[in-house]
């Protein structure tokens, strides 16, 4: 895709600046509605999380590791042709936390939640997005697929341990990425035409800007805005 | 209680600006950090007259509000601080009278690393048994404590009876039921020292307090009785798989309290009558349901009558009906050896069922309703209503 890229001009919309500083993005979310050759990249400012310090669990011999860093999930909202239905994606418990702690994904995307620590785990949400209890399941155990049909947040624990947090956030489009923990995207094979980009920080902290994507360009944006 | 307040004063003093989340203060090498979490219960009440279990009075509506505050606060990556301070009427809803008292306050040291040995030095609540690991409002499906850790027997801890005609005759004195014991007071907050942990599938837990399980509250701090009843007591856990856990515990200390002048044989001492206590626990868990079960036998030295025994045992379930509903079921029995040709007390049997709905992870409504039947002369009132709000803070 690399190479359409070059061949196309861009075109920037107000308030965005367009660029191709040649730093590698993070990993490529690649769309499953109808690919385009647009890209855009660039970096979401994360600020840092204070946590709470790791608790430890009486009689059990796992205790819980360090949680993913904090990331951001980038998105293009747009109207976008039906595409193909989101393939299944995975979001497991490992060293006592949620791996990955957060996951993007697709309405109607099935998600399974894999125990891969050595003790129970009990995966719930009381979110409006999606509400469930998987109750308490083994590593060699398979919870049901939760099929998440709404557009929101949906926020996971795990009620034997308390510090388990994550999030899963539902967006209507094919074109989506998680950031690297430096805030770090770049999402390829984007359609042209008039868009809204959205990065989701936290519920609290969402940017988003219009762009508008012509074929092969590569669209740099920044949030916030410099 | 000076201890706790202590301790309490170490807690506090890193926290001023650390009320919903942790806090770290310093530098990352040596971090100080505090993690306070509040809970508000809301709790009413509807008992017979007399009221069954550890709620005394004549009966009828009560309602107990509670705060409960926990401050733990790591003072580097092995040493660590917890208080556990409660605001509320007591173990009594029935009282009027208003209580903040320093349940729990220990310093907690991690000798190894992967939770090999764990020391506590302070108040805290017993190893024995399984319940005290979810005794507390958000844990606990139901309202109050299972049958061995609350049902009131005649057991009496600051008199020795003159005979077992006088020892009999307590079953006939319903008012003086403040006087007397069950066989293991709720969690046992005593103060002392405990270790702790876990190798494999196999967990322990060994203490060395201030007080018999049975013995009231007003005798868990350190400072009330001074180590004249030191008691021991230890707890062996197995998992078998990740669905079972199966435990067996053991105590034996001294229950007697107050001034034995008046009371005990010429020579005999308060620590020469003890409690010895043997507990089986076991619980089920899988999908969205969990089941605990435990079985208590203890024996009691007293004066002049001997040695009396009481079991007891409960089987609980609990099944998520929905992600946020779930019901609750429990039934336990406590039995007694036969002193003069007869129980030492009255046979009790209890049926309890409980439903409750977590509206988040920080509000939690459960209602509870029970009933005591009991084979003694003035016998406990068989009912027990309650409903209860947790809210997390």
């Amino acid at each position: 895709m690399r190479w359409k890229a070059g061949l196309g001009a861009c075109l920037i919309v107000a308030g965005v600046v367009a660029s191709g500083n040649g730093r590698r993005p993070a990993a490529v979310q690649v769309p499953t509605a109808t690919a385009g050759t647009a890209v855009i990249e660039g970096r979401v400012a994360i600020p840092p999380r204070k946590r709470a310090p790791l608790p430890h669990y009486p009689n059990q011999p796992q205790q819980p590791g360090p949680p993913e860093p904090p990331k951001a999930a980038v998105y293009l909202e747009g109207t976008f042709p039906p595409g193909p239905t989101p393939r299944r994606v995975a979001l497991g418990q490992r060293d006592l936390q949620f791996n990955p702690g957060l996951l993007i994904i697709q309405r109607g995307t099935p998600v399974d939640f894999p125990n891969q620590d050595d003790l129970y785990h009990n995966v719930f949400s009381y979110s409006k997005t999606k509400r469930f209890d998987l109750g308490r399941y083994r590593k060699d155990e398979k919870p049901p697929v939760i099929t998440f049909d709404r557009v929101g947040i949906v926020r996971l624990a795990c009620e034997i341990h308390e510090h388990m947090e994550g999030v899963i956030l539902v967006v209507d489009t094919p074109y989506f990425q998680k950031t690297d923990a430096d805030g770090a995207y770049r999402l390829e094979g984007l359609p042209a035409g008039r868009f809204v980009l959205k990065a989701w920080v936290s519920e609290k902290l969402v940017y988003e800007r219009p762009v508008v994507l012509t074929p092969g360009a590569t669209l740099r944006v920044d949030f916030p805005s410099s | 209680m000076r201890t706790g307040l202590v301790v309490l004063a170490l807690s506090l003093i890193v926290p001023v600006r650390a009320w919903a989340q942790g806090v770290t203060l310093g530098g990352p090498d040596d971090a100080v950090q505090m993690d306070i979490t509040a809970v508000l219960d809301f709790e009413g009440y509807d008992v017979s007259s007399p009221p069954p279990g550890l709620v005394y009075g004549d009966g009828g509506t009560a309602f107990n509000p509670r705060l409960r505050l926990h401050a733990g606060t790591r003072l580097g990556p092995r040493v660590s601080a917890f208080v556990q301070l409660r605001a509320d009427r007591g173990f009594d809803p029935l009282q009027a009278e208003r209580d903040f008292r320093a349940d729990e306050y220990y310093l907690r040291l991690s000798v190894a690393k992967g939770g090999q040995l764990t020391l506590v030095a302070g108040k805290s609540a017993t190893v024995v048994g399984s319940w005290v690991a979810r005794h507390y409002s958000w844990e606990n499906p139901f309202v109050n404590a299972p049958l061995p850790y609350e049902n009131v027997t005649i057991m009496w801890d600051r008199w020795s009876p003159s005979s077992p005609d006088e020892f009999l005759g307590y079953l006939q004195q319903p008012d003086r039921k403040a006087d007397m014991l069950p066989m293991i007071w709720g969690p046992a907050y005593t103060t002392g020292l405990s270790a702790f942990g876990t190798a494999g599938r196999w967990d322990y837990g060994v203490e060395v307090k201030n007080a018999g399980l049975s013995s009231r509250p007003a005798d868990w701090d350190v400072s009330e009785n001074l180590w004249r009843r030191p008691t021991v007591s230890g707890r062996a856990g197995f998992r078998p798989t990740s669905a079972w856990n199966i435990g067996l515990s053991l105590s034996r200390g001294h229950y007697l309290t107050g001034d034995p002048s008046q009371t005990l044989l010429s020579g005999a001492r308060l620590g020469d009558f003890h409690q010895t206590t043997i507990g089986q626990d076991i619980s089920y868990a899988h999908g969205h349901l969990q089941l605990w079960s435990e079985v208590f036998w203890s024996q009691f030295d007293v004066q002049r009558v001997g040695q009396v025994q009481t079991s007891s045992y409960y089987v609980e379930g609990k099944y998520k009906l929905t992600p946020q509903l779930f019901v609750a079921a429990r039934w336990g029995q406590q039995f007694f050896s036969d002193v003069s040709g007869a129980p030492w007390d009255g046979p009790a049997s209890r049926a309890e069922v409980a439903v409750g709905y977590r509206f988040s992870r920080r509000l939690q409504v459960k209602a509870q309703y029970g009933r005591t039947s009991e084979d003694r002369p003035v016998a406990q009132g068989p009912r027990l209503a309650a409903l209860q709000i947790t809210i997390r803070l």
